[in-house]
């Protein structure tokens, strides 16, 4: 009985396991929402040095 | 800062197509794919005039109201960005744009639609700046090494101009003050409404 | 034919009301032609591309060891852009702008944002490779040189060393062209030549006898002060667009007049304030006709005329005969517009004149250039900033490759051929006379200009009792040159299949290597292009900028140099060529050839930029000025960038180059000038006879800012020096330099210390004296240029008054001219035929087809016919056309209807090839080795027509007819 509730246990683990999506990718879906990986910002100085940068256009 | 934005000027755009390949070479775009290219109208006749033209980065992009998964998104500096991971190739986007920047690369034999493409305006994308896995699926990410666009840095008479928007209207008005007439920065109405240049 | 896919480039209707802002709609080249189709081994090829090739990415997980910048120079126009690579692991991973760089700015156009391709090389020569039994076959470096070796050896035994020709290259750096012209002088033979030949010869003939040099005066960057710029045949947007970035600041900040003469709507007349259309062929009726105006209402700068010109009256002689209504007659231009220009050239001043291949490539093309100079001289805009002569040379180092003269007419520096120009090398190179004479057929034939390019075929194919040397051309060497630049194709086929030895050295294996149904005695070698090697390369404005090797050769290519001297070990005179440049695994040092060159280029001032300067400036770009090039501080301080040459002297006299030619307003120690005294100081009798000599004795317009002669003198010698009191200022070592020479009759050119120089510069004087610039050329056929029909003219009712040449005798050939110009062949060719280039590609194209980035943006080659002669011909736009030209050779192209040529007149890019005739060469190549685009070499069709000077080919104006395929 034990063994047969146990091997119950693990198939439905098993079968469960299958379910579970791996990816990273979203699952919910929210209208007007972007729900994808984040871009990393940009810090201050990044930002201060695409502003000279941009002069050297002149 | 104001948004990143791009601005060519028609009166010095020769169309030599610096900026296509520099786009091509910087992003490895593969052949048949063409996230800037540059079109001339009037062709051989007066008046001709080309002008450069890739995503703009709109504010209140178009592209961004019609996707249907919301692969868009848009960055602090205001550069429009999406994901290639959410993209479902529908091309909604393209029939949206009126720059005609999405670009499709063709998967399989059938003519079926591959993930979405476009000017990243040299951001890269969502995966780690500078990672291996950015520059495959997006290109370079030019603007985390404190660089602008090869496109326009590399353009051959300045016309692309790319940048915090403040900064390239200031070298473009300088231009339109000694001409004495400015025939508009191309596009900018329809990119950036209201903002003027 | 394959459709392309188009991959979402579609023109939505969205784009095209965005780009309606602009105005109205119309469909551009490109579109056209990328839409039109794609006919195309090339893109299967593209798929699948990536096998072999490091990719950025790949590179950057390889080591992540750090990215390092190597600064190089762009190989493909002469404008000198820098090339900022990035490099990782060995691998050029990315390109970056080049903000520093005065002549760039950062900018580039499609091929020099593209040239990291070159490192890639997926479509490069691989490997040594040799046709057997019409089969290509890998062989090893050693057995090609010995195999190559062996059968010029035995050429030259039988028919002497003129029967084999070395065909060098404008892509050359300035060492490599330098050890090229060594190399066949070594070998006994002056039958070299390269591009020039093809592309400037007739400026360098006509500029150089008017006042001195035959470069460009001044400088792109110079072009920021111009007030009016007149474009004659030049086409920058698409041949050096980068140098549009400086147009444009003139034309923006000035206000600048710019005024493009083309037959084409070209895409820089796009920008022109005023764009004059000229039938193809007529250039000195539209220089005539505008100086009538100028004469007429008295705009010439007399002052300037009366102290630094001589012989305008005769020039005015020939110019009144060019009133509004024959020049109009001739050109087909509008009397009014020809005032309106006259116009605001006279009253927009300073203004520069720029002229390219438009200009050059005519029969009578050395007149053109004369009359170009000769406009500017009347208004007085020669020697001044802002004005000048702005001749745009074509290739990266074309200017390198001239002042080293890869040409069949003279030694390097323009020494010419005559015994003392040998024995100036000679001394130089630490040879004897004797032992160079010895490796010549005789001293006639060393003393006696070789066969041009343009002939080379004639040389093959003309009957040998017709040629001034002992047997026919044998063996042909293309080293770094396409056959589709040179015209008359199937001739050149016929002259191809004739030869007993084809040798073609390139990164590509080029036209050359497929344009005949040979099956044997043909040897591609691999040479590396200038990103895997390092030296110096001439930009147009005359500096000279160092590159950095930015990666080790691809494959198994080598350099050239290296090659060179592998070649000279073979037949026999390496040891004393490179006597005196260490020679390392087979490769000459390149800073000792500079240093070698140095010590010998004192005509045109290649002796003070030593490689240490060279390399102190391309590290310190930042300092020099955009406008001036001059150095504001730094370690260069006062020196102009890239040391322009005249920079005259030893390094040691640090000498700052010489920003632009013949301007007195400065001392010429601080790069100011006067004309040189380059023709005697006296005109011929027949001319009037009267002195040649600047007069006036005006500082800072007759003679230079500090000039203590104060006005004309002729050229230095020593005993000039002495005669002035001055020898005492020359050193011990420089006076016995100059005894060792020639005594007092060594001159400014033939002393090896330099010291005649120095001496001269120190008492403010320019070493070759201060003459006049000459507008009468009275050793040339035409002494004053006259105007003279192209051979296949259209306009038969001019010939009564202006017919060209009689044949003669030229460069070792029976050259035609008259009796071609007598057969009518108008009525059956009814198209003038003119050719020029595109923005993507360069010269042949071997090499920009070969790159995909390129490829991809033109893929079919066409002709461009005006809608009214398409019509006429029921030719649609996109179909497929034959065009045929007057010798019978046909190219099956596809036809663009456009306004951009006028009616009458069609125009072909002359960058492809691959297709002969309508057959496509794509399985000739050897295996993955064939350029992404093919298509027909527009220069087959072209015909026969020589200028009467240099042998310049006539590609700017044939006949033809069109009619659908």
């Amino acid at each position: 009985m034990r063994v047969i509730s146990i091997s119950f246990i693990l198939a439905g683990t098993l079968v469960l396991t299958g379910c579970k999506d791996s990816s990273d990718r979203p699952l919910s879906y929210d209208k007007g929402v972007y729900a994808g990986k984040a871009e990393p910002k940009l810090t201050a100085n990044q930002v201060e040095a695409l502003r000279h940068r941009g002069a050297l256009q002149r | 800062m104001a948004r990143m934005k791009f601005l060519v000027d028609a009166e010095r755009c020769i169309e030599c197509n610096a900026c296509v390949t520099a786009c091509k070479n910087e992003n490895e775009i593969p052949w048949g794919i063409n996230r800037r290219r540059v079109v001339t109208i009037n062709d051989g006749k007066p008046g001709e005039r080309s002008i450069s033209v890739a995503c703009m980065h709109c504010s209140d992009a178009p592209c961004m109201a019609v996707c249907p998964v919301d692969v868009f998104y848009e960055t602090d500096e205001g550069v429009v960005l999406h994901s290639k991971d959410l993209c479902i190739g529908c091309g909604y986007c393209f029939y949206a744009c009126p720059f005609g920047a999405p670009q499709f690369p063709q998967v399989g034999n059938f003519g079926s639609r591959g993930k979405m493409d476009k000017c990243t305006f040299c951001n890269g994308g969502p995966e780690t700046d500078k990672s291996d896995a950015e520059f495959k699926k997006y290109g370079r990410n030019r603007l985390a090494e404190g660089k602008l666009p090869l496109c326009a840095e590399m353009c051959s008479t300045k016309a692309l101009l790319a940048g915090d928007g403040d900064v390239v209207s200031d070298i473009y008005r300088e231009r339109v003050v000694s001409r004495g007439f400015g025939s508009g920065a191309w596009g900018w109405g329809r990119a950036y409404p209201g903002q003027g240049a | 034919m394959l459709r392309k896919k188009v991959n979402g480039v579609a023109n939505g209707p969205r784009l095209s009301s965005a780009i309606s802002e602009l105005t109205g709609g119309a469909v551009d080249r490109r579109t056209f032609l990328r839409n039109s189709g794609l006919a195309i081994g090339g893109l299967a090829a593209v798929t699948g591309l990536r096998s072999g090739m490091v990719t950025k990415a790949e590179a950057q997980t390889a080591g992540g060891s750090a990215i390092e910048i190597r600064k190089s120079v762009c190989t493909h126009c002469s404008v000198g852009c820098t090339v900022l690579a990035e490099v990782q692991n060995g691998v050029w991973i990315g390109q970056e702008p080049g903000f520093d760089s005065p002549f760039n700015l950062g900018a580039h156009c499609a091929k020099g944002a593209s040239v990291r391709e070159h490192a890639h090389g997926e479509r490069r020569l691989k490997f040594p490779t040799k046709l057997v039994g019409g089969k290509w076959k890998k062989i090893s470096w050693d057995d090609a040189i010995n195999e190559i070796g062996d059968k010029m050896l035995a050429i030259r035994k039988e028919s002497g060393p003129d029967s084999v020709y070395w065909l060098g290259s404008a892509k050359f750096s300035n060492e490599q062209s330098y050890l090229f012209r060594k190399f066949y002088a070594f070998w006994g033979s002056n039958n070299g030549d390269h591009q020039a030949r093809i592309c400037h010869s007739t400026t360098v003939a006509g500029v150089a006898n008017t006042w001195g040099y035959g470069a460009m005066t001044n400088s792109y960057n110079d072009m920021h002060n111009s007030k009016a710029m007149i474009l004659v045949g030049s086409n920058p947007a698409e041949a050096h667009p980068v140098a549009v970035q400086h147009i444009l600041r003139a034309k923006e900040q000035n206000n600048a007049a710019l005024i493009v003469c083309d037959p084409r709507f070209t895409r820089t007349a796009a920008h022109a304030t005023e764009y004059v259309r000229l039938r193809p062929g007529t250039d000195v009726p539209l220089i005539w006709g505008i100086l009538w105006h100028i004469f007429e209402n008295g705009w010439e700068d007399k002052e300037y005329i009366r102290q630094r010109v001589w012989g305008l009256e005769y020039i005015r002689e020939e110019v009144k005969k060019w009133n509004p209504e024959e020049t109009e007659r001739v050109t087909g231009i509008p009397g009014s517009q020809m005032r309106r220009v006259a116009r605001t050239l006279a009253t927009n001043k300073p203004g520069t004149i720029v002229w390219c291949m438009g200009g050059t490539q005519h029969t009578t093309g050395n007149n053109n250039t004369r009359a170009y100079c000769i406009l500017q001289l009347a208004l007085g805009n020669i020697g001044r900033s802002g004005g000048g002569a702005n001749i745009f040379r074509g290739h990266d180092n074309v200017q390198g490759a001239t002042d080293f003269c890869i040409l069949s007419h003279s030694l390097p520096g323009y020494y010419g051929l005559k015994k003392g120009s040998w024995k100036h090398w000679a001394r130089v190179w630490d040879v004897d006379y004797d032992y160079l004479k010895s490796q010549f057929a005789s001293e006639k034939l060393m003393q006696s200009k070789g066969i041009p390019v343009s002939r080379w075929v004639d040389g093959v194919l003309e009957a040998k009792d017709k040629i001034d040397q002992p047997d026919n051309l044998r063996a042909m060497v293309f080293w770094g040159h396409a056959p589709n630049s040179q015209t008359r194709g199937i001739e050149m086929k016929k002259a191809f299949e004739k030869l007993d030895l084809l040798v073609v050295i390139d990164p590509y294996p080029t036209v050359s290597a497929v344009q005949h149904d040979r099956t044997d005695g043909v040897y591609l070698l691999p040479a590396s292009t200038q990103y895997e090697t390092y030296g110096s390369v001439t930009a147009s404005n005359r500096s000279l900028q160092w590159r950095e090797k930015v990666v080790e050769p691809l494959f198994e290519c080598l350099p050239d140099q290296t090659i060179m001297y592998k070649m000279a070990k073979k037949l026999g005179f390496a040891d004393e060529m490179f006597k005196n440049i260490k020679v390392e695994k087979d490769e000459p040092n390149v800073e000792e050839t500079t240093l070698e060159f140095n010590k010998g280029m004192w005509t045109i001032g290649y002796t003070g930029q030593s490689p240490d300067r060279l390399k102190l400036h391309m590290a310190n770009q930042h300092t020099f000025d955009k406008t001036t090039l001059q150095a504001r501080g730094g370690p260069a301080d006062g020196e102009y960038y890239g040391l322009p040459w005249p920079c005259w002297g030893t390094a040691a006299m640090k000498h700052p180059g010489t920003p632009n030619l013949y301007d007195p307003s400065k001392p010429v120690a601080e790069g100011g000038l006067n004309f040189r005294a380059r023709f005697g100081v006296k005109a011929p009798d027949k001319w009037g006879g009267a002195s040649l000599l600047a007069e006036g004795g005006n500082e800072g317009v007759s003679y230079p800012v500090g000039n203590e002669l104060k006005d004309g003198h002729p050229e230095f010698t020593m005993a000039m020096l002495k005669k002035l009191g001055w020898d005492g200022d020359l050193t011990a070592d420089e006076k016995a330099a100059i005894e060792k020479v020639a005594g007092d009759k060594t001159n400014w050119k033939t002393d090896l210390s330099g010291g005649i120089q120095r001496v001269a510069i120190k008492h403010g004087c320019a070493p070759f004296g201060n003459s006049k610039a000459r507008t009468v050329v009275w050793n040339f056929p035409d002494p004053v240029p006259l105007h003279r029909e192209p051979l296949y003219t259209p306009r038969r009712d001019l010939l009564d008054k202006y017919a060209t040449y009689s044949d003669r005798q030229m460069y070792r050939l029976p050259t035609r001219f008259a009796s071609i110009q007598e057969q009518d062949f108008s009525k059956e060719y009814p198209l003038i035929m003119t050719s020029g280039r595109l923005v993507e590609y360069e010269g042949g194209g071997d090499e920009s087809r070969s790159n995909k980035w390129l490829a991809e943006l033109q893929q079919d080659m066409f002709v461009e016919i005006n809608t009214v002669d398409a019509n006429n011909l029921g030719v649609r736009d996109g179909q497929m056309v034959w065009v045929e030209g007057a010798e019978k050779a046909k190219l099956k192209v596809m036809a663009m209807v456009t306004e951009r040529v006028g009616k009458g007149t069609v125009f072909l890019p002359f960058h492809w090839g691959g297709h002969f005739q309508g057959r496509d060469l794509r399985d000739k190549y050897p295996e993955g080795a064939d350029p992404y685009v093919l298509g027909e070499a527009a220069n087959v069709a072209f015909t026969y027509g020589y200028d009467s000077v240099t042998n310049m080919q006539e590609t700017k104006v044939s006949l033809c007819k069109v009619y659908k395929a």
